[in-house]
């Protein structure tokens, strides 16, 4: 049951973050030191710090999740998070630092000259806070749970023992190093898969990415189900199946399915021949209105709407940052108002970059790995997608009716099976998933 | 508490240091509170008003500095520069964020167009739009520097560079 590379990969990263932090435990000493790193921390460092802070789970697994299930609208979440970041170099950043506060409400404070001000910005800070700090909490303790059958508390108090040490002994300069460090590892960790997966697909057909074009199996695949689930045909198909597919027990007999919605009880076995279309479980189904290829976010309005949904998107995205006080306390140590404004340049250059590896990891899903798209949980792409590659650049895109063995080419630690299988994964993405909050309802960092 | 009179002079103090130019005001704050630990070791833990008032008369730069009219207008001066800039800047990354839904929502055949395979969304969200942002980024960092330099220039001819 003890999933030890998985154990060994998080103890691992536990260990580096506290050590890392521990780089700043000799330099604070007094409250400049604390609060703001001395005001000292130069550009690239910051920008890499506040990028860590700002890429999280959402980011790393919701819009590459987000972008396979409802389609290259969902490329606006990433579009918006970094121009968010240009809005608040035009806007906040170089005036924000030059002003010398510590933190948000000093600023209102002493800007407004309003107690009432700062009280109130005050709570909004921490009402902003606890709803970063919850899922973490969340994430940290079913985490563990999992991996080692510790009760779920465990994992919640771990992590706010090694928190709150790390910030207690290293204060800002501590986390500046932590976060920065974070950023270069998440980087690694979505992008050095998502090249590695680039070459090894090499040249093929991209007829999944085509317009209107409905997804089809680009090699004979079995799927097989491990949980009961309700499917959709695009359009009429024959499948072997063995098990139970509409109520009917089948034992390897070949089927003509009509288009249209099936049920698959757990244990059945699809054998779909290549070209035929790749079944969609009912989280994928978009509705009638857009297509995969639509520019437009139709995310919450279900179709209606879609210029709409998208302009809210972009609003909502591109001004958010400027309201992050986690984010915004970080310019505090810039040395002055020009190393703020290299600072968030360099950042959109960071965020940027990171950005695009969502979008390959995607495609790449869309066009090599659309079984995916049976599962429920979209935001286990990023997880699943390395599976079929596991046996090498010659057999990439054969092997999906293989069983799952062990996870060796994971972009986290946590297990991914194969992706065939497109179900049995779940467990372990739940935890990742659930550090950020669902990425469908809610994409925020 | 401070009286309502203290509260304006405050509120007026940091709206310069917040549009001032200069680059000293951050580094202030330090001065002011390593020059209070010194004395008795006392630790300014929470933001104070006066370290606004602090950091404005640090400045050093004459006229600017002793707060007369001609030095507000040269500070008021730089800030609408620099707004200016800011407000330029903004509405160019505004109208070319903006404008893609409209211009995919008009011309359906450019939802459709395709490049080398991939679809042109695919290509200019997830990517193409990204070079964008950094070169409006690049320009805005490049000439915000500017208006810096030549305020500095103009209200400080001998060259005591602020950002020594």
């Amino acid at each position: 049951m003890l999933n030890v590379p998985a154990v060994a990969a998080i103890a691992a990263v536990t260990l580096l973050t506290v050590a890392v932090g521990a780089r700043g435990v000799r330099i604070a000493r007094t409250p400049d030191d604390f609060l703001v790193a001395a005001r000292e921390v130069p550009p690239g460092l910051n920008a890499a710090a506040i990028s860590g802070e700002y890429l999280s789970a959402a980011s790393f697994l919701g819009i590459a999740g987000l972008i396979v299930s409802q389609g290259l609208g969902a490329l606006w979440y990433s579009v918006g998070y970094t121009a968010g970041y240009l809005v608040l170099l035009l806007l906040v950043a170089a005036p924000l630092r030059r002003f010398g506060a510590y933190t948000i409400p000093d600023f209102a404070e002493g800007r407004f000259a309003s107690r009432g001000l700062r009280r109130a910005t005050t709570g909004l800070v921490l009402i902003i806070g606890w709803f970063y700090l919850l899922p973490q909490m969340k994430g940290a303790g079913i985490t563990l749970q999992l991996l080692l059958g510790t009760p779920y508390w465990v994992g919640v108090v771990a992590l706010g023992i090694v928190v709150s040490a790390n910030i207690a002994m290293g204060g800002m300069k501590g986390v500046t190093f932590v976060q920065c460090f974070q950023y270069w590892l998440k980087l690694c960790a979505i992008g050095i898969p998502a090249l590695v997966l680039l070459a090894a697909a090499g040249h093929g057909s991209t007829r999944n990415l085509s317009p209107d074009g409905q997804p089809v199996f680009s090699h004979r695949t079995t799927v097989q189900v491990q949980t009961g689930t309700e499917f959709k045909l695009a359009r009429p198909t024959t499948v072997r199946v063995t098990g139970t597919l509409d109520r009917t027990r089948l034992a390897d007999q070949t089927v003509h399915l009509p288009a249209g919605m099936h049920t698959a009880a757990s244990g059945a076995a699809m054998v779909f021949a290549a070209g035929s279309p790749v079944p969609a479980s009912l989280s994928m189904i978009q509705p009638a209105s857009t297509t995969w290829d639509s520019p437009f976010l139709t995310a919450g309005t279900d179709g209606a709407h879609p210029l709409l949904a998208t302009y809210g998107v972009i609003i909502a995205t591109l001004f958010g940052a400027l309201g992050l006080p986690h984010i915004l306390v970080r310019f505090y140590t810039n040395p002055d108002g020009g190393a703020a404004r290299r600072t968030t340049l360099i950042v959109v250059v960071l965020l940027s970059t990171f950005y695009l590896f969502p979008a390959v990891l995607a495609v790449l899903t869309r066009l090599r790995a659309p079984e995916l798209y049976l599962s429920k949980d979209p935001d286990s792409v990023v997880l699943a997608l390395p599976c079929p590659c596991r046996a090498g650049p010659a057999s990439f895109l054969v092997r999906w009716s293989r069983p799952a063995p062990s996870p060796l080419f994971s972009p986290l630690p946590l297990a991914c099976s194969s992706a065939s299988q497109a179900r049995c994964h779940m467990t372990s993405c739940a935890a990742v998933s659930a550090r950020s909050g669902s990425a469908r309802s809610l994409p925020g960092r | 508490m401070t009286s309502p009179a203290e509260h304006g002079a405050t509120a007026q103090h940091g709206a310069t240091a917040e549009d001032g130019a200069t680059a000293q005001h951050g580094a202030t704050a330090e001065d002011g509170a390593t020059a209070e630990d010194g004395a008795r070791r006392r630790k300014v833990v929470v933001w104070q008003h006066d370290q606004a008032r602090l950091q404005h008369d640090v400045i050093g730069l004459g006229d600017v500095q002793s707060d007369t009219v001609y030095g507000r207008l040269l500070v008021r001066s730089l800030t609408r520069a620099q707004l200016g800039l800011s407000l330029m800047c903004l509405s160019i990354a505004l109208a070319v964020i903006a404008s893609l839904p409209v211009v995919m929502a008009l011309l359906p055949s450019a939802r459709k167009a395709t490049v080398a395979g991939l679809p042109l969304t695919l290509v200019i969200l997830g990517a193409g739009i990204f070079p964008v942002l950094m070169a409006v980024g690049w320009f805005y960092n490049r000439q915000a520097s500017q208006l810096e330099a030549r305020f500095i220039d103009l209200v400080d001819p001998v060259g005591r560079r602020l950002d020594a």
